[in-house]
């Protein structure tokens, strides 16, 4: 159980906000407001950083960089039959899954404003979605709105939270990843299935979640049997939301892999384009980190700080037994450490569950220490910000 | 229609089950060129010769110059980078790729060798510019020796009869005695200034 302070968690001022995380109209309105609040700080930001730089280009020509080239090319064109871009030609937009380009597309087509514009108020009502479902899953497994407030404070305000506006797929796999563990918790499993197909159609990652729901099922199934392969199977495949709900969480990935096939020719080709990124075989990402990390001059260690952090919380995660977030916050630090440490931060902060972790350990901390890792967390949100508008290879 | 329900939930499950096996399937039978097949899935080309870019014309320079613009893109991983007066393999084995030599009927009038019921003699031409002391390599094409070679100059080497045709040329350099030249300590055996490949009238 968490050890949150009951000082002030008692406190009255703060029951009546408990009440309203509890109503969810309220809550919400709460999180909306937080959100709008923290965009208009990243634009408020922007407006300090062009005055002090004298940036003539426009807010969305700072914050579009990066990969958001290839998402436009993505909605714009579909997906290329061979590679066009980079130093060599060798780059194509291959890597990229297309649930989020083509959700764009098909918004583009009713509201056809700018592409960047469209990005920054999609994915802010994803951000805040997200952030909703998060707080209702707190309060489900902890039963703690002050862990929930926490939690959507570091991700509102907090380090990376730009990355969640950006035309970028950071928010709506947040949200798909957030409402994946509220369903399968609620056991709404047909619900769970689809959300794990969304997030599996977004990023590769999100075929992942096939195994925190092994891991669900596991320790549902141990916590009131004894093993019997009968029982062990039967309870599984009699429950046919479950069956349909699993079989559906690779939907996403598989009918791209589809698409590549029959556009590519290869439909392994968004693994196979990395090396247009200079990204080799995956290896021992205890090894990529370990490298990382005795780079002490370069951006690099600083990335790899990041990855302690994930193992952290993986860490804190297991330690409380919630063996399905354990098991997505552990792939989802080693399997991007595998590659690189580039990255790693924005892949952290955008899967819900390491950060989850984080706040749980932060039950044993001072009201003090919390509010200064508030702080500590919004100065390096506004740090990694003006990186972003400076287009520094740390924020990557 | 409620017992209908879970059989089709069931049937649902079935069906996406076994063509998520099939779509693995088509992984282990990508329908790609050599190119890509060389460069993204096997890893063995330095360069990304663009789709067709491996493909050869009989008597064209195959340049090894880092001042021609056109410098080739056949190279396999154990180069060293370009220089001036050419480029030194790396290590003990280095590999060039060509296709399109043995099936591509552009060929009939691309080199010497296209007159008629007459004779071809298929050659390759390499202009070396230096080698390392005490170095040797020896060349084969498609895995079969067809020469050696142990000093700068230019040798002219003919494919065997009967030789392995495949879709691709695979011309291998097999190097004793590589290692650093002078001051410079990168891993080096011969330095390819430029590579030809023909058809001789006999």
């Amino acid at each position: 159980m968490m050890r949150w302070n009951n000082g002030y968690r008692n406190a009255d001022g703060w029951k009546k906000i408990r009440e309203k995380l509890e109503d969810t109209k309220w809550l919400v309105c709460i999180v909306f407001a937080m959100v709008a609040v923290s965009r208009l700080l990243v634009y408020l930001n922007f407006l300090i950083w062009s005055g002090r730089n004298s940036f003539d280009g426009g807010f969305f020509d700072a914050l579009s960089i990066y990969d958001t080239a290839w998402y436009k090319s993505i909605i714009g064109d579909g997906y290329w039959t061979e590679p066009r871009w980079g130093d060599q030609g060798d780059s194509a937009n291959w890597a990229f899954f297309p649930f989020y380009p083509l959700l764009m597309k098909g918004i583009h087509v009713i509201l056809p404003f700018d592409y960047d514009l469209l990005a920054f108020a999609v994915n802010s009502v994803f951000f805040a979605f997200a952030l909703v479902l998060a707080v209702k899953y707190i309060l489900l497994t902890r039963e703690d709105w002050v862990h929930a407030l926490v939690f959507v404070f570091l991700m509102a305000f907090g380090v990376y939270n730009f990355y969640f506006s950006l035309l970028y797929t950071e928010a709506p796999f947040l949200f798909f990843v957030a409402a994946f563990f509220y369903c399968m918790e609620r056991k709404q499993y047909l619900w769970m299935g689809v959300a794990g197909a969304l997030a599996s159609g977004t990023r590769n990652l999100g075929i992942m979640l096939v195994f925190p729901l092994a891991a669900h099922y596991l320790t549902g199934y141990f916590g009131s049997n004894r093993f019997r392969l009968k029982t062990f199977f039967g309870n599984f495949f009699g429950n046919v939301r479950l069956v349909l709900g699993t079989v559906l969480i690779p939907f996403g990935f598989f009918s791209y892999m589809l698409h590549l096939y029959f556009r590519v020719g290869d439909s392994m080709a968004f693994v196979h384009i990395e090396r247009a990124w200079g990204k080799g075989d995956l290896t021992n990402p205890f090894r990529v980190l370990w490298n990382s990390l005795v780079n002490v001059d370069s951006f690099v260690f600083y990335l790899s700080l990041w990855g302690v952090w994930g193992i952290y919380c993986a860490w804190l995660l297991l330690c409380s037994k919630r063996w399905a977030e354990f098991v997505m916050a552990f792939l989802v630090v080693m399997i991007p450490l595998a590659a690189s440490v580039i990255g790693v931060p924005r892949y952290l902060i955008g899967c819900f569950v390491p950060l989850l972790g984080f706040t749980d350990g932060m039950g044993r901390w001072r009201k003090s220490q919390i509010f200064a890792l508030c702080v500590f967390s919004f100065v390096l949100g506004e740090i990694c910000l003006w990186g972003w508008f400076d287009s520094a290879a740390f924020v990557m | 229609m409620k017992k209908m329900l879970p059989v089709c939930g069931y049937a649902v499950s079935a069906l996406l089950f076994l063509s998520y096996v099939m779509i693995l399937g088509t992984s282990l039978f990508p329908k790609v060129c050599a190119e890509y097949r060389l460069y993204y899935i096997e890893r063995e080309l330095q360069d990304w010769p663009g789709y067709g870019g491996l493909q050869y014309r009989l008597g064209t320079p195959v340049v090894f110059r880092s001042t021609e613009e056109d410098r080739t893109r056949r190279r396999g991983n154990s180069w060293n980078s370009f220089e001036e007066d050419g480029c030194w393999t790396y290590g003990g084995h280095s590999a060039l790729y060509f296709s399109g030599i043995f099936q591509n009927p552009g060929n009939e009038d691309g080199g010497a060798g296209n007159a008629g019921e007459e004779e071809k003699k298929r050659y390759v031409e390499i202009d070396v510019q230096e080698v390392r002391e005490g170095a040797v390599s020896q060349v084969c094409a498609n895995g079969e020796p067809i020469g050696q070679i142990a000093s700068a100059g230019t040798f002219r080497f003919e494919f065997p009869q009967g030789m392995p045709e495949g879709d691709i040329l695979l011309l291998e350099f097999f190097t004793d005695g590589f290692g650093p030249v002078g001051e410079d300590a990168r891993s080096q055996g011969i330095k390819v200034r430029e590579i030809i490949i023909d058809d001789a009238v006999e």
